[in-house]
């Protein structure tokens, strides 16, 4: 009997988190044309020597649902979607339109997405609001490459990450340099199994308790959350003691995205947020961004998205947002784009497609504005840029002059102040005769691919120390019931060995948004 | 020299050696060709629908395609040491339908033989040609070694072979570049720690089994010491040498000697590693202790499951049932489930080692409780279609056993 069935295997890339993991696709393609992806593991793959952590292995089903066209909420084809987009970019106020990607996109089509604003006069924005905050003297080190092997050569290694849950390819090399003699020094509130030393720490605090060296390498990240007294401390420490930095990035081509746009004043997700909300936003763009998973408060994204005029949504992947969405330009998988992506190690890497059918969308809708980009040109433009003549696993972005420019602090289009919304924690009926104590825990959450990506976990459920599961006297097997601002939760636990008076979780809560918020636990 | 061995002469036990036909096929073979070619004929002729073989991307990347393109077996042709991948785990029931004839390490084979066990496949409409293996490398290490040893830029790398307990890089401008695998070893590089104590070297369980072992010196890399297994080996290489693909004769009773005296050195270092490897821990509580340490990073991703040849269970099984962190303390059970339902059919292939992104000694974990238990009950997986252990429902059918109590240590 003969197998039909045509199989195409992408030596590809994993789009879950910056550090871009190699990894073979399999796509069996069945006489009706329907796609199955599997994955496989690409052990010759320099960033991660074939391994993958449990989003690479999901990716199936992150590319389960292809997206389709549509237009008002209709089936259409891809030329009538960007003929209705160029439409709705004509008809609004330049004034009022946003473009908006954080990094899931090639730097290809980053490079064309730039040059479709430009014809507005827009820059793009990546959701990275600490590059506003931040003096344009540091953001140079926010972008320096750093090979993760260079982790495993380091004395000290300070991890401001939690490489388990956040980056978890992170984790052998740290392991790797433990087994080679460094001190693993560990800064969080979940006491890390690699640590030799476990700090809980605020960012005015590093100085005075943590002394790295030359030969030490600190290891953070950035993303639309972050906290910029974090970042600047973090920096300030590296600069004083000498020591190297890797500084990682929650989506594949969030370094590329950030090298890419030239704008240094990057808004927050609130402020954005806001834009729309009050108004001066009325077309917004999306590529390949899922606004709606990444804004901290989901309802109100909801209701700001809605009073938009236009919503342009191109991607590749289904979800709510494109449920919303005026226009749909859907776009090809990941693993299917011709392009590469910049990682966090700053390696340009390709991710193995042959298709530029999302590029070729935003390059008409920029040619309907007089502006021309092929996508040979962009690909030249983007080895100019990191100063490189081709991609490649070797291909490392060549080092950024130091910034000679002012050193003045930019003003941020909005002050991120963490910590200020607080919610109450009230514990299933059962429990509620033992105490009447409050106790008030921050919550904080472990920022993993499955959360930016908007993929479901196994990990439902919160995490509390023993300490604290004993003092609100709840049961092994039962839930936690949390209550923030009149919104509850009810969950599983379990018990981890975190700070005092943390809550963690690694899946987004219906009752907050991203940044860790201080909470209260109240036991009636 | 002796006569060349007309193809209907051919029988089960034969021990032969031989060659390509093709002048290309010799050139482009690890020895000869004759594994290709076999291949190639059995595609030619219709015998198999398809055959699995590797799809070369660089000296160090290769991955396993179904194809029934003569052409893409044609550049199939070589050995390649820094693939350690097990191709049994792409013969699935939706990939296995019709006739299919792969290249097999002992591994491959040995987890061919469990997954027809566990009926995933038909040992019938499977033809397995068995490679002798002395053991992969993981392709991180090799550029390592490269870098470190042999000071050689990865990128010049033209070829690999493993000549005489040395491994040999050629570079792109002709010169060739040795080091004795131990020394490669005593710096924790050379060969994956799995292959270091494999307990199977000549695929006697595949239909044929090829190698070099046995090869006389002045016909090395030119031909191929061939085992006939099974009477679908016969058809196999009587199809071959038929349509004209191959030639094969009689080798001399040194070759012979010489074949298994090689096997019996390395089964013998094997052996010597394993029992270094496991010693036993006699404290229960530093047993405990020793397996909570290790798993300590585990990030709960399931590669170790997923990439498992001989585990045919699918997404919700024993296993998976105890995935949950919620449900683990101190140490997952997620894990303890599996080392208890593979201690019977583990073949230490070093697959899950090979992906684990928390860089747990899996392959050690698992042989640890596979080794006492398959030793008590005589039984070696892969190596025959005897009903594993645990499956067996009548004493008799662990016959092999002898007494004595558990000793799982
Ligand atoms: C990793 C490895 C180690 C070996 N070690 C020994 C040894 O110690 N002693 C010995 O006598 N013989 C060994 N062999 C077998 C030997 O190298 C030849 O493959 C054999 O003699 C057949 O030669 P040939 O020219 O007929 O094979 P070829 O015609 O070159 O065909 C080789 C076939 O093997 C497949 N193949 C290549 N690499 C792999 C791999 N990594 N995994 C699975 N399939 C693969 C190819 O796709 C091809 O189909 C080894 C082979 C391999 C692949
Ligand atoms: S999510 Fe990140 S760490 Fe995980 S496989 Fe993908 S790229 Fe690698
Ligand atoms: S486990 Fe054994 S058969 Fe498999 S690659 Fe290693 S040595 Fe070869
Ligand atoms: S448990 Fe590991 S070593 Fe054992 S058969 Fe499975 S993958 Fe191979
Ligand atoms: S592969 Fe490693 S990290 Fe992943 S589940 Fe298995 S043991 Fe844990």
């Amino acid at each position: 009997m003969q197998v039909n069935n045509r199989e195409n295997v992408y030596a590809s890339i994993c789009p879950g988190c910056g550090l871009a993991c190699g990894l073979y696709l399999r796509e069996t393609v069945s006489e009706t044309g329907e796609a199955l992806v599997s994955v496989d593991f690409r052990k010759s793959a320099q960033v991660n020597a074939g391994k993958l952590c449990s989003f690479g292995l999901k990716l199936p089903l992150y590319y389960a649902e292809p997206q389709t066209s549509m237009v008002k909420g209709q089936k259409s084809e891809l030329e009538a979607a960007i003929s209705a987009s160029i439409e709705a970019l004509k008809t609004a106020p330049v004034k009022s339109l946003a473009f908006f990607s954080v990094g899931n996109a090639t730097n290809e089509e980053q490079k064309a997405f730039s040059v479709l604003a430009g014809a507005f006069d827009k820059d793009v924005e990546t959701g990275m609001g600490v590059y506003s905050s931040l003096p344009v003297s540091m953001h140079a080190a926010l972008n320096r490459n750093m090979s993760l092997e260079e982790v495993e050569k380091a004395k000290q290694v300070f991890l401001f990450v939690d490489p388990y849950s956040q980056y978890p390819l992170l984790l052998r090399r740290v392991l790797r340099a433990k087994e080679n003699g460094a001190k693993i020094v560990c800064i969080g509130p979940r006491h890390l199994p690699v640590a030799d030393e476990q700090f809980c720490l605020k960012p005015g605090e590093y100085g005075k308790f943590l002394f790295p060296s030359q030969d030490s390498v600190l290891v953070a990240d950035i993303h639309p959350y972050s906290d910029p007294e974090h970042i600047k401390a973090v920096l300030e420490l590296a600069e004083v003691s000498g020591s190297k930095t890797l500084i990682l990035k929650p989506f594949a081509n969030s370094a590329g995205a950030g090298l890419l746009t030239a704008n240094t004043k990057q808004c927050t997700l609130e402020k954005l947020l806001e834009g729309i909300d009050s108004g001066k936003i009325k077309t917004l763009f999306c590529l390949e961004s899922d606004f709606l998973e990444l804004t901290p408060d989901r309802e109100a994204a909801v209701r700001a998205l809605s009073k938009l005029d236009s919503l342009i949504v191109q991607t590749s992947s289904r979800g709510e947002l494109s449920r919303l969405a005026d226009i749909v330009i859907a776009s090809e998988p990941f693993y299917r784009k011709q392009g590469t992506v910049l990682n966090a190690e700053g390696r340009l890497l390709s991710i193995g497609g042959d298709s530029t059918l999302s590029f070729d969308a935003l390059s008409s809708l920029a040619a309907a504005f007089g502006k021309q980009l092929d996508f040979e040109s962009a690909r030249k433009e983007v080895f100019e840029d990191f100063g490189l003549k081709k991609a490649g696993e070797f291909a490392f972005r060549a080092p950024a002059e130091p910034c000679s420019g002012p050193v003045e602090t930019e003003a941020p289009c909005s002050k991120y102040e963490p910590g200020q919304k607080s919610c109450s924690i009230f514990l299933s009926e059962s429990l509620q005769e033992y105490s009447s104590a409050s106790i008030s825990a921050s919550l904080v959450y472990s920022l993993s691919p499955f959360m930016w990506h908007g993929l479901e976990d196994e990990n439902d459920f919160v995490e509390l120390n023993l300490r604290m599961i004993r003092r609100l006297g709840l049961v092994k097997g039962g839930t936690v019931k949390i209550r923030s601002q009149g919104k509850i939760v009810d969950i599983k636990f379990r018990v981890s060995s975190i700070e005092d008076g943390y809550l963690l979780s690694s899946q987004r809560l219906p009752i907050t948004g991203f940044p860790g918020v201080e909470v209260k636990f109240s036991v009636r | 020299m002796s006569e060349l061995k007309v193809a209907a002469d051919i029988k089960v036990g034969d021990k032969l050696l031989g060659w390509a036909a093709s002048e290309d096929v010799r050139s482009r073979g690890a020895s000869g060709g004759l594994v290709t070619a076999v291949l190639a004929a059995a595609l030619e002729t219709g015998l198999v629908d398809r055959v699995l073989v590797l799809k070369k991307v660089s000296e160090f990347e290769a991955y396993p395609v179904f194809t029934s393109d003569v052409q893409e077996v044609l550049e199939s042709a070589g050995s390649m040491h820094s693939v350690p991948v097990n191709l049994a785990r792409y013969l699935k029931p939706e990939t296995c339908s019709g006739k299919t004839a792969l290249p097999a390490k002992p591994c491959d084979a040995r987890a061919v033989v469990e997954r027809v066990k566990r009926n995933v496949m038909s040992s019938e409409d499977t033809y397995v040609i068995g490679l002798n293996c002395g053991g992969t490398m993981h392709p991180e290490k090799v550029r390592k070694m490269l870098e470190t040893i042999y000071r050689l830029d990865p990128e010049e790398i033209a070829g690999e072979e493993i000549v005489k307990g040395k491994l040999v890089f050629f570079t792109k401008d002709g010169k060739e570049h040795a080091v004795p695998i131990d020394d490669l070893e005593a710096e924790d590089l050379g060969r994956r720690d799995s292959c270091r104590y494999c307990q199977v070297k000549i695929p006697t369980n595949a239909d044929l089994a090829c190698g070099n072992w046995g090869v006389p010196g002045d016909l090395a890399e030119k031909v191929t010491f061939v085992e006939v297994m099974t009477e679908k080996g016969v058809e196999l290489l009587r199809n071959t040498v038929s349509a004209g693909f191959a030639e094969v004769m009689q080798p001399d009773g040194k070759s012979i000697s010489a074949r298994e005296k090689v096997n019996k050195v390395m089964l013998g270092m094997s052996e010597k590693r394993k029992t270094e490897v496991f010693a036993p821990i006699e404290n229960g509580k530093e047993r405990f202790e020793y397996f909570r340490k290790e798993l300590e990073n585990c990030i709960h991703c399931g590669a170790c499951k997923a990439v498992c040849p001989v585990c045919t269970c699918g997404e919700d099984s024993k296993c998976t049932a105890y995935f949950s962190l919620a449900d683990s303390h101190k140490m997952s059970l997620f894990h303890m489930v599996r080392f208890l339902h593979l201690s019977d059919s583990c073949i230490g292939c070093g697959q899950c080692e090979d992906v684990c992104p928390a860089e747990i000694p899996l392959t050690r974990l698992y042989q640890r409780f596979a080794v006492p238990v398959q030793k008590e009950y005589r039984y070696l997986p892969g190596m025959s279609d005897r009903t594993p252990p645990f499956f067996a429902l009548k004493l008799e059918d662990n016959e092999d056993k002898e007494g004595g109590g558990c000793t799982c240590r």
